[in-house]
This record gives C-alpha cells, sequence and structure tokens, in this order.
C-alpha cells in the first residue's frame, strides 16, 4: 500500500541545496534522526543556526503545515514531523542562545484551574514546537499564580490557556485580570482555546486571540509576534 | 363494536406501538470470542495498569479490600475481586419518575432514552447560528422533554452559561429540570459539596425527605475518570457524594479512540469499559449496595484535525461494542448515540444520529442518551432536533421492538380468508386491531403525496418542528412545583428564573 521510497540516500553526500530538500521531505515524514543528521551537517558545512533553523527546519515545516490544512496530512503525521523538528532544535537551541540568536518565540502553555482536559493543549504544545516555538507545558489545573511565575520566570512571549469546561471558561478572565493587577499584561501575547470558546468569549475576557484549532494556534502566534516585534 | 367516537375525539388516545422499557441486545458487533477476549484484557488492565490518581476515601477502602498499589503508584483491581464486584453489583437500577408512569425499570437490555448532552449554545428555531444557552432554554428543554413520548428521562441538555457561581447553576439546573417535567432527571454537579444542597431543594419539591427517598426522582453521578485510566479527584468526590441520592450513581467515561484512547477500536472498547468498571468500583467499594449505571462512551477523533466527531460510522459501532461488553456483565448501561456533528437538524444530522442510536438501541442500551435535541458534536442544542428526534427515537425503538413471531402473526388463515374473500386486508380483525398498536407514527416525518405536499407549501421538516416546538412551548407551563412550595424554595435558595419566565407571555414564545 504504501510507496517505496529509496532509503539508502547518503545525507552527506548531499549537496546543500538537495540536503535542505531532503531535510523538508524527512521532516514531512517525521523522521527524526534524518533531521538531526541533517542539521548537524549543515552545521559542520559552516551554516549558521539560524540559516538551519529558517532554510531547513522552519521551511519544511510550513510545508507540513499547508499540507495539513489542506487535509492532505492527518493530526499524528503533523505530530510525528513537530517531533524531529524538535530533533533538530534539540541541536540548534544551546548554540541559539550562545550567539543571542532570537528563537522564534517562548510560550507558556496550561489547562486552566478546575479543568483537567488536556488533549487539545497537548496538540497545541506539540504543533507550536513543531513551528519551532520553546514551548513551556504547565500540564493541567493551572492557577494564575503558577502562569504569572512561569512566564516571567522564562521570559516567554506567549500564555496560552485552554479549558473544556464550561465552568473552568470563566478563570481564564482570572489569569488575565491578574495580570492587569500585576501591570504585566501588555508584555504578553494571551491566546486562549477550547471547544465551549468563541471569538467573543475571547475579547470578553481580554485575550489577544482565540483560536479555535493547533494550526490556527501556530498562526495567529506567528502573526501577533511578528507584529509586536 | 361501538367504539365511541365523541369520547376518542374529546379526550384522542395516546396508543403507540413502543414505549420504554422494550428489549434490545439483538446487535452484538463482537463474536462470542471477541467478547472474551475483550474480558480478559480488561481485567489485564485493571489488575496490571491500574488507575491513576484514585481519591482517599477510594484508596483506602479498595486496599482494605485486596486491591494494592503498583510500583507507578497506581491502584490495581485484582482479576478476582473485580469479578467479584461484577457478580456482587446490583443488576437493575430503578429510575423513579414523579409520576409513576414515568417510573422506569433499567436493566437486562432494557432500552431506554435520554435527553442529554450538557451543550452550551442553543440553535434557536429558524436560525443559523449558536448562541450561549441559558437557564431559560434548560427550562423550557425539560418543558419539551415532558411532551416527548419516546424521550423516557432528562438530564441537563443544555448549561445555563450566565449563571457564574457553580454552586447557584447547579441548584438552578435541578429547579428548571423539576419545573419544566415530571421524569426522572439525571443531575451534574461541578463539586461534590453541591450535592447536599440540591437534595435540600428536591426534598422540598418532594414533600419531605422522606417523600424524596421513598422515590427518589433524580440521581446524580459524573465522569470520574480522565482518560487514559486516571480518576479526577472532583467528579471522582461527585460520583461518591452521589451516593446520598439513594437512587442509582451514573458514571461516564469518554476516552476518545487516536487521542486519549487507542485507535484501534477493539482498544477502544476495552479501554472504556475497563474505565466504567473502574468508575463503578469506586462507587462499589464505598457502598456495594448502590447500582451504577455504567457509561463507557468510545469517542472517536477526526484524526484529520484531531477534533471529537460524534456522527461517525466508528462511534456507531465502537458505542454498540461497549454496550455489549456492559451487557456481556449484566450491569445496568449508557451509552451517548446520535451526537452528530452536523451544525442543523439537516440531513447530515438525521442519518448520523439514525446509524448510532439505532445501533446503540438494538445492542441492548439501557440509557441511550444524548439522543435527543444535540448537534454539532454536543456543542449545541436545538429544540427542532429533538422533536424531530423524537419521531427518530419512535421508528428506531419500533425496530427494537421488532417482529413478533407466532402461528397467529405468521396469518396463514387471514391469508386464506381473504384470498377467499375481498381480495384485502384493510378491513379484516387483524388489521383494525394491530393498525394502532403494531405500528408507530411520527409526528412530523412526512408521508403526503407530493401533490398535497406542494398544496401543503412544500415545508421540510426543520419547518414543520419548528411549528411543533411553538405549539407546545407556548402552551405547556405546567404547575409541577405548587405556588407556596415555590415561593418557599425561592425564600431559600437563589433562583434565577423569574416566576413570569415561566407562565404564558414572557418574551420567548
Amino acid at each position: 500500500m504504501t510507496e517505496e521510497y529509496d532509503d539508502e540516500i547518503i545525507l552527506s553526500e548531499l549537496p546543500d541545496d538537495e540536503l535542505v530538500e531532503q531535510m523538508h521531505d524527512d521532516l514531512y515524514d517525521g523522521l527524526a534522526d534524518e533531521i538531526a543528521e541533517g542539521t548537524q551537517i549543515l552545521l559542520d558545512r559552516g551554516w549558521s543556526a539560524p540559516q538551519v533553523l529558517d532554510k531547513a527546519l522552519v521551511g519544511g515545516m510550513a510545508i507540513v503545515g499547508v499540507d495539513f490544512r489542506d487535509g492532505i496530512l492527518f493530526v499524528p503525521e503533523v505530530l510525528m514531523a513537530a517531533n524531529a523538528m524538535k530533533a533538530g532544535m534539540a541541536i540548534l537551541k544551546p548554540i541559539l542562545s550562545e550567539t543571542g540568536a532570537k528563537p522564534v518565540g517562548k510560550m507558556v502553555i496550561g489547562t486552566v484551574k478546575g479543568d483537567i482536559h488536556d488533549i487539545g493543549k497537548n496538540l497545541v504544545g506539540m504543533m507550536m514546537e513543531g513551528a519551532g516555538f520553546e514551548v513551556i507545558d504547565l500540564g493541567i489545573n493551572v492557577d494564575a499564580e503558577t502562569y504569572i511565575e512561569a512566564i516571567e520566570e522564562n521570559q516567554a512571549n506567549i500564555l496560552g490557556m485552554s479549558a473544556l469546561l464550561t465552568t473552568t471558561m470563566p478563570y481564564m478572565k482570572v489569569v488575565i485580570d491578574a495580570l492587569q493587577e500585576a501591570g504585566i499584561r501588555d508584555k504578553y501575547i494571551v491566546l486562549v482555546g477550547g471547544a465551549p470558546l468563541n471569538d467573543e468569549f475571547g475579547e470578553m475576557i481580554g485575550a489577544d486571540a482565540y483560536c479555535r484549532d493547533a494550526a490556527v494556534a501556530v498562526d495567529v502566534a506567528k502573526e501577533l509576534m511578528a507584529a509586536a516585534s | 363494536m361501538r367504539r365511541g367516537r365523541k369520547a376518542r375525539q374529546q379526550k384522542p388516545q395516546k396508543i403507540s406501538a413502543v414505549g420504554p422499557g422494550l428489549p434490545g441486545g439483538r446487535f452484538r458487533p463482537l463474536t462470542r470470542s471477541d467478547e472474551q477476549q475483550v474480558h480478559k484484557t480488561i481485567l489485564d488492565v485493571l489488575e496490571n495498569i491500574g488507575m491513576g490518581d484514585p481519591i482517599p476515601i477510594v484508596k483506602e477502602k479498595a486496599l482494605e479490600r485486596g486491591c494494592f498499589m503498583n510500583e507507578h503508584g497506581r491502584l490495581c483491581f485484582p482479576r478476582a475481586f473485580v469479578e467479584d464486584a461484577i457478580a456482587r453489583a446490583p443488576k437493575n437500577a430503578h429510575f423513579f419518575g414523579r409520576d409513576p408512569r414515568h417510573d422506569m425499570d433499567v436493566g437486562d437490555g432494557r432500552v431506554h432514552t435520554y435527553g442529554g448532552g450538557e451543550a452550551v449554545n442553543m440553535l434557536d428555531v429558524g436560525a443559523s447560528s449558536y448562541r450561549p444557552s441559558t437557564l431559560a432554554d434548560l427550562y423550557d428543554a425539560a418543558r419539551l422533554v415532558d411532551r416527548m413520548d419516546n424521550i423516557h428521562a432528562l438530564a441537563r441538555l443544555v448549561v445555563a452559561t450566565e449563571i457564574e457561581d457553580q454552586l447557584t447553576c447547579d441548584i438552578n439546573s435541578a429547579y428548571v429540570s423539576a419545573a419544566g417535567t415530571l421524569k426522572h432527571t439525571q443531575l451534574t454537579f461541578a463539586d461534590a459539596s453541591h450535592v447536599q444542597p440540591t437534595l435540600e431543594m428536591l426534598y422540598m419539591i418532594a414533600g419531605g425527605k422522606e417523600k424524596f427517598h421513598e422515590r427518589p426522582f433524580c440521581n446524580g453521578g459524573g465522569c470520574p475518570v480522565i482518560s487514559p485510566l486516571r480518576y479526577g479527584q472532583d467528579n471522582s468526590e461527585v460520583c461518591v457524594e452521589s451516593i446520598a441520592f439513594g437512587a442509582p450513581v451514573w458514571v461516564t467515561v469518554a476516552p476518545q479512540a487516536g487521542a486519549t484512547a487507542p485507535a484501534a477500536l477493539a482498544g477502544a472498547v476495552v479501554q472504556a469499559t475497563a474505565e466504567a468498571l473502574a468508575g463503578m468500583l469506586m462507587v462499589h467499594v464505598v457502598d456495594p449496595d448502590t447500582p451504577v449505571v455504567l457509561g463507557p462512551w468510545p469517542f472517536v477523533s477526526d484524526l484529520r484535525t484531531g477534533s471529537f466527531t460524534g456522527g461517525s460510522g466508528e462511534e456507531a459501532v465502537v458505542s454498540a461494542a461497549a454496550v455489549q461488553m456492559i451487557n456481556f456483565y449484566g450491569l445496568p448501561s449508557s451509552v451517548g448515540a446520535g451526537m452528530t456533528d452536523s451544525k442543523t437538524p439537516d440531513y447530515q444530522a438525521g442519518y448520523e444520529k439514525a446509524l448510532a442510536i439505532a445501533l446503540a438501541a438494538q445492542a441492548g442500551c439501557n440509557d441511550v442518551s444524548e439522543c435527543s435535541g444535540m448537534l454539532g458534536s454536543l456543542m449545541a442544542l436545538s429544540l427542532e432536533s429533538m422533536v424531530i428526534d423524537n419521531d427518530l427515537l419512535g421508528a428506531v425503538l419500533r425496530t427494537v421492538r421488532g417482529i413478533e413471531v407466532n402461528e397467529e402473526t405468521l396469518s396463514y388463515e387471514v391469508m386464506q380468508q381473504v384470498v377467499h374473500g375481498e381480495g384485502h386486508y384493510l378491513r379484516t380483525e387483524q388489521t383494525l386491531g394491530l393498525m394502532r398498536t403494531g405500528y408507530e407514527y411520527p409526528a412530523l416525518a412526512n408521508r403526503l403525496t407530493p401533490g398535497e405536499w406542494e398544496e401543503a407549501g412544500s415545508t421540510d421538516i426543520r419547518q414543520a418542528a419548528g411549528e411543533r416546538v411553538k405549539s407546545i412551548l407556548s402552551s405547556h407551563y405546567p404547575d409541577y412545583i405548587d405556588p407556596a412550595t415555590d415561593a418557599k424554595i425561592r425564600e431559600r435558595f437563589p433562583i434565577l428564573l423569574a416566576p413570569e419566565n415561566m407562565r404564558p407571555g414572557n418574551q420567548r414564545w
């Protein structure tokens, strides 16, 4: 049923442009080891870390994003791709921070207090990582103090909150109000999501955006990061 | 025989071919050997993988009775313990209506239907977009369920999203349910501490604590499991506290195949059933005499997007298989069915609902839930959909009733008489006898000739449904809570639905 591909490609023998293209394919196929190898080869050939990140990894994930949106790739495949991306990022991250290069962005994410549903939140976290963001996942049942401590401590750009229950949705406003009170609301992009939410709710509680799904969250995060810089 | 035209015209008889409690169970997606394999794997899961995060009282009582914590700190149930608990657990659950006509004897594959769904939106009559649901919507939904013959009981159909305080929300939801219907009502609680105050109010409605407990017309329960295989604290506490109703406790789990349950449907059945049993065991170790309605609700993911899809063929068959497993254990069952992904009461909604509800009912589900009015993957309630679903449920229940085969129904003699007589069956005693009791007639489904249909304005079923909703809800304002009691309740509890909103002339209908 599956098409046969030539597994005998020796990445180190490929010229730069072909290697980058192969890495796009390997990201598409979710091959973490191959992405790590390709990332290292490009660095060894004198590419800068931001170049590798931008051309090989983010470029490849952009293709994944488009095909996900078009229904060609399914969620599990996108998550495999994100995982492969993460393997490349693991190599790039120490170099990026050493050279002071600006990362794509940093997000603190968690399911709000009282709520224990985390599958959607996990999906967003994985997709954000796939897009090159650094994600700090606080898990479930997160209170305002914990969110604020985490964004401040990690110097994050984005705060992401999720809720599945109508009973816990209002807590998102509690967190945003706490940011206001602390006088740090404007320092952060606040994104909210979860099945019972909608645009109006996001607006009402003072979030920067409501994200309908994980793919939208990535797009919105990128847009708002670009607008902020 | 004189049939009494005037008497019948004045008081139309309600004769139906179907009713609550028809025996189901003929549809079995799993073979006997499949059942055994699923069962064995369930026992393996409960004994070896176990459940994470049991609440203290459950952990303590389970450990006392021979359960153990494994090296990962998870509560494990030895297979002998599970099998004993299943053998010991009540096999039947009696649900009381406030009117004995609505009593339900649940168990042994007898099929009943429930409203429910906890949607957070309404699709108004004729509307094409959703709006947040309110307490008044829940009251109206309860009144409508009260008049739907094929919806046998009520659960929280919509959430009163305008009420911020959760205790106030839970009490008000119970109040409007009791004000709107005499059918049994299954309640939901955000926190275990809400159970007692809600019971206090129900005692007032019943005319005293003893009276309530003689015939508890409400029960409680919750969704105590975070899939995969972990107890959630708040709802575990709610389930245990709900024993105080003196009524069956409902326990529902909803692992989502591909996301929080295995993508392989057999694995989804194993996990959902194991989790439902874990919910039952939790109540069982605290009070083995309280019946538990087990709700293994295997949900399905659309793996293109990761979102829940309630209308798929996978959802229909995996839910029926989960029912089969609970029936295999001889325990009372519930499952969600009719959770269409369509946003309006359209063709998609119709086929998705019919498929899932038919398979669940045919599998012998005791409590077919979410089957009345839900749209948009449980995100909205449509009252138009509810009245259409009432027809749909009637037709499904007719298939559950099946075909009675005996010498008389095989009709050899009637055939012989007709062939040698008038040449048709329209005037036979048999036809006269069966035309009402053997046939189920939909209220809305259009059976006109094309010509008649055009003359009548070529309306579709949604239009007809809207008219029926308006007709019922503008006139059916029952006085199920007498004014004196109502005043006392309002003195003591913060009831947020004003009396003028519970009478004709309100702005809604």
